[in-house]
């Protein structure tokens, strides 16, 4: 398999007209959490699905587990696990009918299966719901056996489409240690996809933001954001868009404009925190009130805002894991299994807090979640 | 130990290799399973097979008991294989259903993500729509005979009509699936159902060729599924004869065959 168990050059599929993925060159390393992340739409599960065999490439060639995805596609689904994004589970089965469907299409001896998947659902707390029609099952319980099914044959490679989409902070929570402790200990490759920032952030060693099909950004997360350089100082305007182009002509002499929402405008504020003070008074020079500011290191947010002018869907719903703290995964309805996870890791945000009192802003400023 | 580092736990057990080669039999065997399984927990998909036939036999041999006199001797002996044809055909038309349900929800695609030989996934349903057609076949000849069927022929009668209900369910497996696989949704379903009544209502399905008059005459002259009836029939009007048996089964052979290469066909086009 070498040391690329998961390689792509010159990937493209069509639907007719629309180009789904175009042109994406990938290049994941053993033992390596690469994230995928993009918006609703932007070509990730497409460029999945071509990496795991279930649709065949326009152009471009892939390898996966060391074998051509489209001439050697049976080796290729002998080496991976997939957990898809629709959670690909019947609801009218049980858990262990699944475990044993799962194992006679994996080829795994009966006796071998049998083991192998009572072990399977006691980990991932699923034992006494092993009896129970999948229907029955929370979104979170869904998704843990989803993964003890990816997981029935030791795959090599694991590809996990949205893991979390839909899931509580817990159940999110939980499913990025599996995640971690599938890579740290025993060595599986996983190609995550994600819509959320902080999950590329938080699992994956090395990210690739793709959008409209492409890949715009690639690297470890702290050299993307490294890339974009000053922290962005996003200021809420009291009088709305209406005065947006005189803040704007006010701020270019402190930075680059950067995209933000209606109602907003944004600099990446060279000089950082120090400035802010000037910025207030200058706004006020030239009429502006303001509502709001709030200045942050750059984000995988900012990274996606740098390369393609806007920011990333979905990013607003990423308020998860800060919400969830220590706790089990009961909230999802399941049996309780107890995480042991603790409070939510860091966001992307970490920036450094800084706020200027005064009657013209009332600002905020520092670790900033995901956003619109 | 936190749950993903158990996880992790399981993975560092010796279960040797876990990665074998998946063959056919064990693999349709389990399809079959859960298809059987799943008549019990989703019956709403099952019951038209059952009650469809069964109305057909009562409702035909009714009103057209009057044809006794010109056509046949007994209506339930004329109608019940005609049931019994039209209840497999819709078992099988039931496991296209199901694949394009699946498809639609994305089950189907752990079923495609498998290292499993491609004509596993169809022997699966095949064998699954076998064990079911079992069902119609059995209340629909139950209650024809209950109802006064007579069978000339035999005991023979019974594996005449079991056959040409197998081969038809099979034909229309196959034909289904192929269809699932092609529209790749649920919008194949008024396809998969318009197959059973052009193929069978062109055919000798209510009345003798005799009757027929026209175009009518002429296409069900032809209709292969007039061959087929011929089969299922046979021991049910009159005496089983190979004359009366040859045909319908060769046009179950062969369109046995051609559904089965339709339905691969449309199975490798949809994943390498």
């Amino acid at each position: 398999m070498g040391d690329l168990p998961i390689e792509a050059s010159g990937l493209v599929r069509r639907f007719g007209d629309f180009v789904a993925v175009d042109r994406v060159d990938l290049a994941v390393r053993s033992g390596e959490v690469f994230g995928f992340l993009g918006p609703n739409g932007a070509g990730k599960s497409t460029t999945v699905r071509m990496l795991t065999t279930l649709l065949t490439p326009t152009e471009g060639t892939a390898r996966v587990a060391g074998y051509d995805v489209v001439r050697e596609a049976s080796k290729v689904r002998r080496a991976i696990g997939v957990a898809l994004q629709d959670a690909a589970i019947d609801p009218l089965m049980t858990g262990n009918e699944l475990l044993r469907l799962q194992a006679a299409l994996q080829g795994i001896p009966r006796s071998a299966a049998a083991r192998r998947g009572a072990e399977l659902l006691e980990r991932v707390g699923l034992t006494a719901a092993g009896d129970k029609r999948v229907g029955a099952y929370s979104g979170g319980m869904r998704r843990r056996l989803d993964l003890a099914l990816a997981l029935l044959h030791e795959p090599r490679v694991l590809f996990l489409d949205e893991p979390t989409t839909g899931l509580d902070p817990s159940s999110r929570l939980n499913l990025w240690e599996e995640v971690r402790y599938l890579n740290s200990e025993l060595g599986t490759t996983v190609l995550l996809t994600t819509q959320y920032l902080e999950e590329a952030d938080q699992l994956a060693e090395r990210i690739a933001i793709i959008d409209g099909g492409r890949i715009v950004r690639e690297g470890r997360s702290g050299d993307l954001k490294a890339e974009v350089g000053s922290p962005t100082l996003r200021i809420e305007l009291a009088d709305g868009d209406g005065v947006a182009a005189q803040a704007e002509a006010a701020l270019a002499p402190f930075g680059e404009a950067r995209p933000c929402e209606a109602g907003f405008v944004a600099v990446g504020l060279s000089g950082g925190a120090a400035r802010m003070a000037e910025v207030v008074r200058a706004l006020d020079e030239v009429g502006v009130t303001v509502a709001g500011m709030e200045l942050h290191n750059p984000t995988l947010d900012d990274v996606f805002a740098d390369a393609t002018g806007r920011r990333l869907e979905g990013a607003a719903e990423d308020t998860g894991p800060d919400e969830a703290g220590p706790g089990t995964m009961g909230s999802d309805g399941s049996d309780g299994r107890g995480s042991g996870a603790g409070a939510g890791p860091g966001g992307d945000g970490a920036g450094p807090g800084a706020g200027v009192g005064g009657s013209a802003a009332a600002v905020s400023a520092g670790r900033r979640r995901g956003r619109r | 130990m936190t749950d993903a580092a158990a996880v992790a736990d399981v993975g560092r057990q010796d279960h040797g290799d876990l990665t074998g080669d998946a063959r056919v039999w064990p693999v349709a065997a389990q399809l079959a399973r859960r298809s059987i399984v799943l008549i019990t927990r989703l019956p709403s998909a099952f019951i038209p097979s059952v009650v469809f036939p069964l109305f057909l036999v009562i409702a035909f041999s009714g009103s057209f008991d009057g044809l006794s006199r010109v056509a046949f001797d007994n209506a339930m002996s004329w109608y019940a294989p005609l049931a019994v044809i039209q209840g497999c055909a819709f078992v099988g038309v039931g496991a296209g259903f199901a694949a394009s349900r699946e498809i639609e929800s994305g089950f189907y695609d752990r079923l495609l993500l498998a290292p499993t030989p491609a004509v596993s996934l169809l022997a699966g349903p095949a064998l699954a729509t076998a064990l079911r057609s079992i069902v119609p076949f059995t209340i629909v000849i139950v209650v024809a005979l209950i109802g006064g069927a007579a069978t000339p022929g035999g005991p023979l009668a019974l594996a005449t009509v079991f056959v040409a209900g197998l081969g038809t369910a099979l034909v229309h497996t196959f034909w289904c699936l192929g269809l699932a696989y092609r529209f790749k949704s649920q919008r194949a379903a008024p396809v998969m159902q318009i197959g059973v009544f052009l193929t069978n209502f062109l055919a000798t399905a209510q009345v003798p060729l005799g009757l027929m008059t026209g175009w009518l005459h002429t296409v069900a002259r032809f209709n292969p599924m007039t061959n087929v009836f011929r089969l299922g029939r046979a021991g049910w009007i009159g005496e089983v004869t190979w004359g009366d048996c040859w045909g319908g089964l060769l046009a179950l052979a062969v369109f046995i065959a051609l559904s089965f290469w339709f339905a691969r066909r449309g199975l490798t086009k949809m994943v390498p």
